[in-house]
C-alpha cells in the first residue's frame, strides 16, 4: 500500500468545524486515487478533533488523524510530514479548498518532468466581498528559477505547491507565524526542477478578522521569516531573493502591515548592503523606494521599565508577551541604585522617599543610554505603540494642560533626553522641589520648542511628536490608543477616562464639526483665539494652525465611511442644482 | 591735613540711602554737603532729620524737578539760553550757596546735575556718578542720539567731568559707555551705627506684618507700555492665595489700578522699601515683580539673598524698557553671575507655579 501512495495531502487542523468538512471532503474527491490525507489536530477545542475521527473511521485505509497539543501551523505540517508515506507531499489549510483534478495534475507534472516541487495557480476568495481573483505564479509553463523568484507570484505559499517527500528528510517548519515565508521560498531555490501546471487549482478563501488579516503581536515573525528567507537561499539566487524580499517589504511596510514598519525598517538596515547594491532594486522604479526607509531612525525595540520597590503587574507582562514578544524589557529595580552615582536631586529624592522621582531619572538615563520605549509599571499598552517606534522622538498630552510621563520613548542619545537627563543636575525648581518629570517636560518643551499647551497633536521642531492624551492616556475608542494608565478594576466594555479630557474631547468633536460646517459653506471661520497664555503663538502662526486644523478636520469627515458612502447622493445633489 | 570737600546729590530714597552710606564709607573723612532735590517725593520731611544727625557737613535742599522737566527734551536754543541762566537758576532754587568741592557725586544725568558740572567745569573737580539702581548698569545717558542735551555745548561738559561710575556691583555693568567702574561697598546690616542713623532719617517704624509674597509694581502704564502685569498679578495671586499676597503699587502709575480690581489688599506700609530690606528678616517674604529695581536693592545693596521671583521672561509687551535688549542681558547677567540661590526666573507659567508653591504659596 505504502508504495502506491503517490501524494500524502497534510491538513492542520485548529478550530475549523466549520470549514473542515469541506476542506477533506474537497480533497477526498481529487481524482488522484493513490492519495492518503493526514489530519493533524493541533490541540482544537471545538468540534473538529471529533469531525477528524469521524473521518478517520470512515475512511480507515487512506485517513489517519494524529492528535497533538496546540503548538502552530508549522509543527503541525511537520507531525505530518513525519507520517506521509507518499512520494510527494501536499499541503491544504483546514478553511481552503482544492479543486478536483490539482494533485492528479501536479502529480503527473512531477512524475513526467521528474520534478522535486511542482505548482500551480491559486484563486483567492475574497469571503466578505464576495468577489474572487486568480494569482497566476509565473507567466510561461517553462519556469526560469532566477525570474520566477524575482518575479513571480506565490512564491512564499506551501497550499500550491506539490514537493518531493525527500525534501522533507532535510527540512523543517519552524515554530512562528509565518513559517511559509521562512521556508518555502528558500526551498525554491534549492530544489531547481520546478514544474508548473498554469491552473488555479488551490482556493484560498480570505476572511476578515482571521490570523492573516488581523495584526497581532506575533506577527513580528515575519521579519525573522524573510530573516530566514535570505540567509537560507542558495546564494546563488541572493541577487533574485534580496529582491523578492524587498517586494514584498515594501508591500508589508506601505499596505499590509503597516503597524510593523518599524521592524521592517530594521531588518532593512540589517542586510543594508544588499538591498542598496541589488541590481533589480535600482532599475525598479517602485520598488527602489524602499531604500528611502533606510535613512528613518527608528526607536529601538526596548521596552523600558522602571520599578523601584514594586513589582511588574503581570497583566503588564502578559500584555508585553502578548503585543510586543521580540521586544526587549529592560527591566530596573532598586538594586540599580547600588551601583552608580546620581545627581544630588535624585540622591535626595530617594533619601527623603520619593522614590517615583528617582524613577523617572533612571528610566531616561535607561532612555538615552539604550533607546525604546519608557513604559512605566501603571501603564498598559497595545500593539498600536509599535507605530510610535516610528518617531525619533514622541510624548503624550495626559489632558489639555499636562504631559503624561507614563510613556514616552525616543531612539538612542537623542539629545533632547540628555538635556532631559542633564537637568537632574541642576539648581532649578524642579529638583528643589523633586517635581515629576511630567511637569519637568511640559516646561522644557515649552521653552526650547514652543509646546502649546492645548492637550492637541503637535509636531514640534520637525521631529518631536506630541500626541493627544486619547494615544498615550486614555483609550477614547477612536483606534489611536497606543497606551493607557491602569485605574483600579473597571469593568469589561467600560473605560476610565479623566473628566478634564471628557470635557475637552466633547469639546474637539463639537469644534471640528463647526470648523467643517464653515468651511463647507466657504465661511472664514470663526475660532475664539485660545486664551491669552504667557508664550502665545503670533497671529501668523495661529493662522496657520487654524488651516492645519481645517484640513485636518477636513480630511477625517471626507475620509469617514458615512461620507464615502453618501458621495454618489451629493453627486446626485450637484447634478441637480442641490448641496447635499 | 585739611579733608576734602565733597558735594552729593540725592533726588531719591535711595539714592539718599547710599549718600548717607558713603559718607560713612568711602568719604569719611571727607567734609561732605548733601543736596537733596525736590525730585525725592517727600523731601521736606527728612530734612530736618538729616541736619540733626550731623552726618553732613550742611544740608542744602534744591527745587530742580522743574529745571529738569523744562531742559529734559529741550532744544538747542533753550538749552543755550538755560546754561546761560546758571548762576540765576543756582541762587534762586537752591537754599544755600554752593562750596568749592574736589569731587561732586551724582546719579542721575538730569540737565541740573549737567549744570553743575558747567559751574565747577574749570575748577579741579572730580564727577562721580553714583549707582542709582540697574540703569547704571545699563544706559548709556551721553550717547549723543539719546537726547538732544547730549549734542548741546554746555549740556554735554559733563561728559569731561565724570571721573568714575560707583557700583555696588561693577563686574555687572554693560552700559558701553567707557566709563570706569569702580566698587562702592555694599551696606552692612549688621553695621547698627548705620542702620539707627538712616532709621532715624527716615523715621523708620517696624510696619504690622505684611504679606508673605509681594508684587511690586512697575510703572508700565504711566509709561504707556501695554502689557500682561495685570494678568500676572493675577496668576500670582491664584497662586499664592488672596491672604498671602500683596501688590505694592508704583508711585508713578496715575491709578492703583491692582486694587480696584480686587488682585490686593491696599497697601499701606510708609516706610521706603530699602528701610524694609535694612530692618527686616526679607528672608521669610517672597518678592515678585516683573523687573523692578527694587526687587534687585536687596541683592546689591546689602547682599541680601531674599527669595525673589522676577517675571520678566513671562512679560508680554512691546518692550520691558527703551534700552530692553540690554536690560535683558544685564537681568540675565544679574542671574548667572550674581543671583542667589532664591532667585527665580520662571520661563513658563507652569514654572511660575511651581516656584510659588515651593515657596510657600497655595492654592486658596
Amino acid at each position: 500500500m505504502t508504495n502506491q501512495i503517490k501524494v500524502s495531502v497534510i491538513i492542520p487542523v485548529y478550530q475549523v468545524e466549520s470549514y473542515l468538512e469541506r476542506a477533506v471532503d474537497s480533497v477526498l474527491a481529487q481524482t488522484l486515487e493513490e492519495k492518503e490525507i493526514i489530519l493533524v489536530d493541533d490541540g482544537s477545542w471545538d468540534s473538529s478533533p471529533d469531525i477528524c475521527d469521524r473521518y478517520a473511521r470512515d475512511y480507515p485505509e487512506m485517513i489517519q488523524v494524529v492528535h497533538k497539543e496546540n503548538q502552530g501551523l508549522g509543527m503541525a505540517r511537520n507531525t505530518g510530514v513525519e507520517l506521509a508515506r507518499g512520494e510527494y507531499v501536499a499541503f491544504i489549510d483546514s478553511d481552503d479548498t482544492v479543486e478536483p483534478e490539482m494533485y492528479e495534475e501536479l502529480y503527473t507534472k512531477a512524475a513526467e518532468e521528474d520534478c522535486d516541487i511542482v505548482m500551480c495557480d491559486v484563486q483567492i476568495h475574497y469571503v466578505e466581498e464576495n468577489r474572487s481573483t486568480v494569482v497566476r505564479s509565473y507567466p510561461s509553463v517553462q519556469v526560469d528559477l532566477s525570474d520566477y523568484i524575482a518575479n513571480g507570484n506565490n512564491i512564499t505559499y506551501s497550499v500550491n505547491k506539490l514537493f518531493r517527500r525527500e525534501i522533507w528528510d532535510h527540512n523543517r517548519y519552524e515554530k512562528m507565524l509565518f513559517e511559509d515565508i521562512a521556508l518555502i521560498p528558500a526551498l525554491m531555490t534549492k530544489y531547481p526542477r520546478i514544474g508548473y501546471v498554469p491552473k488555479p487549482f488551490y482556493n484560498y478563501y480570505r476572511r476578515p478578522n482571521t490570523i492573516s488579516t488581523t495584526p497581532v503581536g506575533d506577527m513580528v515573525d515575519i521579519t525573522d521569516a524573510f530573516r530566514r528567507y535570505i540567509d537560507n537561499s542558495n546564494p546563488a539566487y541572493r541577487e533574485e531573493v534580496v529582491y523578492c524580499t524587498a517586494k514584498q517589504l515594501y508591500w508589508n511596510m506601505t499596505q499590509s502591515r503597516v503597524l510593523f514598519q518599524a521592524d521592517f525598517i530594521d531588518l532593512l538596515k540589517e542586510y543594508k548592503k544588499d538591498f542598496l547594491l541589488n541590481r533589480y532594486i535600482a532599475g525598479d522604479g517602485k520598488i527602489k523606494r524602499i531604500l528611502d526607509f533606510l535613512e528613518k531612525e527608528v526607536i529601538p525595540d526596548n521596552l523600558i521599565c522602571v520599578h523601584f520597590h514594586r513589582r511588574i503587574p503581570e497583566e503588564y507582562l502578559e500584555e508585553i508577551r502578548r503585543d510586543f514578544p521580540k521586544a526587549v524589557l529592560l527591566e530596573a529595580d532598586e538594586r540599580v541604585l547600588t551601583n552608580g552615582m546620581f545627581p544630588e536631586s535624585v540622591s535626595r529624592a530617594l533619601a527623603e522617599g520619593h522614590l517615583s522621582f528617582a524613577e523617572e531619572y533612571m528610566a531616561l538615563k535607561l532612555l538615552y543610554e539604550q533607546g525604546g520605549i519608557v513604559l512605566f509599571p501603571d501603564m498598559r499598552a497595545n500593539l498600536n505603540l509599535k507605530k510610535l517606534r516610528l518617531n525619533p522622538i514622541f510624548f503624550g498630552f495626559e489632558d489639555q494642560e499636562d504631559l503624561t510621563a507614563g510613556c514616552f520613548g525616543a531612539v538612542k542619545g537623542h539629545y533632547v533626553i540628555q538635556a532631559l537627563l542633564d537637568s537632574y543636575g541642576e539648581d532649578n525648581i524642579f529638583n528643589r522641589a523633586l517635581l515629576p518629570l511630567k511637569d519637568r517636560l511640559r516646561d522644557f518643551l515649552i521653552r526650547h520648542f514652543r509646546l502649546r499647551v492645548n492637550g492637541r497633536k503637535q509636531l514640534l521642531k520637525k521631529e518631536i511628536q506630541v500626541y493627544l492624551p486619547s494615544v498615550l492616556a486614555y483609550d477614547m475608542k477612536d483606534g489611536d490608543n497606543c497606551c493607557k494608565r491602569k485605574i483600579g478594576d473597571i469593568p469589561e466594555g467600560y473605560e476610565a477616562v479623566s473628566g478634564k479630557v471628557l470635557a475637552m474631547w466633547s469639546n474637539r468633536i463639537l469644534e471640528n464639526w463647526n470648523l467643517y460646517k464653515r468651511e463647507l459653506d466657504g465661511k472664514p471661520p470663526a475660532v475664539s483665539k485660545p486664551a491669552a497664555k504667557p508664550d502665545p503663538a503670533s497671529s501668523s502662526n495661529f493662522r496657520q494652525e487654524l488651516d492645519a486644523r481645517i484640513q485636518e478636520v477636513v480630511e477625517t469627515y471626507e475620509n469617514s465611511t458615512c461620507w464615502k458612502l453618501t458621495k454618489p447622493l451629493r453627486m446626485l445633489a450637484k447634478l441637480f442644482g442641490k448641496k447635499a | 591735613m585739611i579733608s576734602e570737600k565733597v558735594l552729593v546729590v540725592a533726588n531719591s530714597v535711595y539714592q539718599l540711602l547710599t549718600a548717607v552710606h558713603m559718607k560713612s564709607s568711602i568719604l569719611y573723612n571727607c567734609e561732605v554737603d548733601l543736596l537733596v532735590t525736590d525730585v525725592m517725593p517727600g523731601m521736606e520731611d527728612f530734612i530736618p532729620r538729616l541736619k540733626d544727625t550731623g552726618v553732613f557737613r550742611r544740608v542744602l535742599t534744591g527745587h530742580t524737578m522743574e529745571i529738569n522737566k523744562k531742559y529734559a527734551g529741550a532744544g538747542e536754543q533753550a538749552l543755550t539760553e538755560g546754561f546761560r541762566e546758571i548762576p540765576e537758576i543756582f541762587r534762586c532754587q537752591l537754599s544755600d550757596q554752593l562750596d568749592s568741592y574736589s569731587q561732586v557725586y551724582f546719579a542721575n544725568f538730569d540737565p541740573f546735575t549737567r549744570m553743575l558740572a558747567c559751574r565747577y567745569y574749570y575748577d579741579d573737580c572730580d564727577f562721580m556718578w553714583y549707582e542709582d539702581g540697574f540703569s547704571s548698569y545699563v544706559i548709556d545717558y551721553l550717547r549723543e542720539d539719546r537726547a538732544p542735551i547730549n549734542r548741546h555745548a554746555e549740556g554735554r561738559k559733563i561728559r569731561d567731568k565724570v571721573r568714575a561710575v560707583l557700583l555696588y556691583e561693577p563686574h555687572l555693568a554693560m552700559r558701553g559707555d567707557g566709563l570706569p567702574n569702580r566698587a562702592l561697598p555694599k551696606i552692612q546690616r549688621e553695621n547698627q551705627g548705620l542702620k539707627e542713623e538712616l532709621n532715624y532719617i527716615f523715621d523708620y517704624h517696624p510696619p504690622e506684618k505684611e504679606a508673605s509674597f509681594i508684587f511690586l509694581e512697575q510703572s508700565f502704564r504711566a509709561e504707556g507700555i501695554k502689557s500682561n502685569d495685570l494678568e500676572l498679578m493675577k496668576e500670582c495671586r491664584q497662586i499664592v492665595g488672596a491672604g498671602k499676597f500683596l501688590v505694592k503699587p508704583h508711585p508713578r502709575n496715575p491709578e492703583n489700578l491692582p486694587l480696584q480690581m480686587g488682585l490686593t489688599r491696599r497697601y499701606m506700609v510708609q516706610a521706603p522699601w530699602e528701610l524694609l530690606l535694612l530692618n527686616e528678616d526679607a528672608r521669610e517674604q517672597t518678592v515678585i515683580t516683573v523687573c523692578s529695581n527694587a526687587a534687585l536693592t536687596g541683592r546689591l545693596v546689602f547682599g541680601l539673598d531674599m527669595p525673589t521671583v522676577m517675571l520678566y521672561r513671562l512679560f508680554e509687551g512691546k518692550v520691558l524698557w527703551k534700552e530692553d535688549a540690554i536690560l535683558k542681558r544685564y537681568l540675565e547677567k544679574f542671574r548667572r553671575q550674581f543671583a542667589g540661590k532664591n532667585y527665580y526666573v520662571p520661563e513658563t507659567v507652569y514654572e511660575l507655579r511651581h516656584v510659588l508653591e515651593y515657596l510657600g504659596g497655595r492654592h486658596d
